[in-house]
């Protein structure tokens, strides 16, 4: 096993208490593992790749299916199996802006000092059901990240440029 | 279509083939029949080399492929929900991750995967 699985799997038997991490082995290093986190009637299945990092999965993803989230770093993948494992059952299907502010370990505060807002106006954005594209962008930049917007059509696979 | 009734469908398409003759031939008739039911079922177009998930449903890779600790008969492809174990002599046997039958199709010597490094019945 990888420094960076063995980091992962230390991490979470740290954070997660009680917690059972399984590792489905490769015939070679350089395949594909599987992690499998059990911690009391939960569990969780994750793919690590050596040279891309860790998926996490939809919990109702399909025969084949890849993962919806994908981290490079065992610290930040192991913050979001805890996050998940925290989660209520509404809250598991995907990241929400707030979810991804806390992964990041960023205070509303620290976001709106960098936007130039007062920290109510993150507090809403993160509430809304509908938010503006341009205040996506902005929430995410501060947080360090970009954002993309892409269509998908059975013949075609594009990034769209919108609001410009 | 619901993801229930896209893996049933597959599995009856599977059952319904003929018997594999080979591991390469197994994984051969997993690709062919997934891809056919992705391509009438999903309206996703197909990008193997893709990871992260569009919805697609993809066959095992050789990346996720295992020996079996006492069948060195058989290989075993570890997917999220399920592992898939393919005989040499083209027997295919999907199995949820907590053991769950959902296929156990036999090869083209009607053997199945978990048959195969069994002793014979004299």
């Amino acid at each position: 096993m990888d420094n960076v699985l063995e980091q992962f799997r230390t991490s979470l038997l740290a954070s997660i208490k009680g917690c059972r991490v399984d590792i489905d082995a490769p015939d070679k290093e350089a395949g594909n593992w599987w992690i499998d986190v059990h911690a009391g009637k939960r569990r969780m299945s994750l793919e690590y790749r050596p040279k891309k990092g860790f998926g996490v999965f939809d919990r109702d993803a399909g025969y084949g299916e890849g993962p919806c989230e994908v981290y490079r770093t065992a610290n930040l993948a192991a913050r979001r199996v805890v996050q998940l494992f925290g989660a209520h059952k509404e809250d598991r299907a995907s990241l929400t802006l707030k979810t991804l502010r806390e992964l990041y370990g960023l205070q509303q505060v620290e976001i709106a000092q960098k936007i130039g807002v007062k920290q109510s106006a993150i507090s809403r954005s993160e509430q809304r059901k509908e938010v503006k594209l341009g205040t996506i962008e902005s929430l995410v930049k501060a947080m360090g990240g970009t954002v993309e917007v892409r269509a998908h059509f059975p013949d075609s696979d594009v990034k769209l440029l919108v609001g410009r | 279509m619901s993801r229930k009734q896209r893996l049933r469908g597959f599995v009856k398409r599977l059952e319904a083939a003929a018997n594999a003759n080979s591991l390469a031939a197994a994984l051969e008739l997993l690709r062919t029949t997934l891809n056919a039911v992705e391509d009438e079922f999903s309206g996703i177009p197909n990008n193997p080399l893709l990871w992260e998930s569009d919805g697609r449903w993809y066959p095992p890779q050789e990346d996720s492929g295992r020996n079996v600790p006492d069948r060195p008969s058989v290989r075993r492809y570890r997917s999220v929900g399920h592992n898939t174990f393919i005989g040499q002599n083209g027997a295919i046997r999907i199995e949820t991750l907590a053991g769950a039958i959902i296929l156990d199709k036999a090869g083209a010597d009607d053997r199945r995967a978990f048959d195969l490094d069994e002793p014979r019945n004299p």
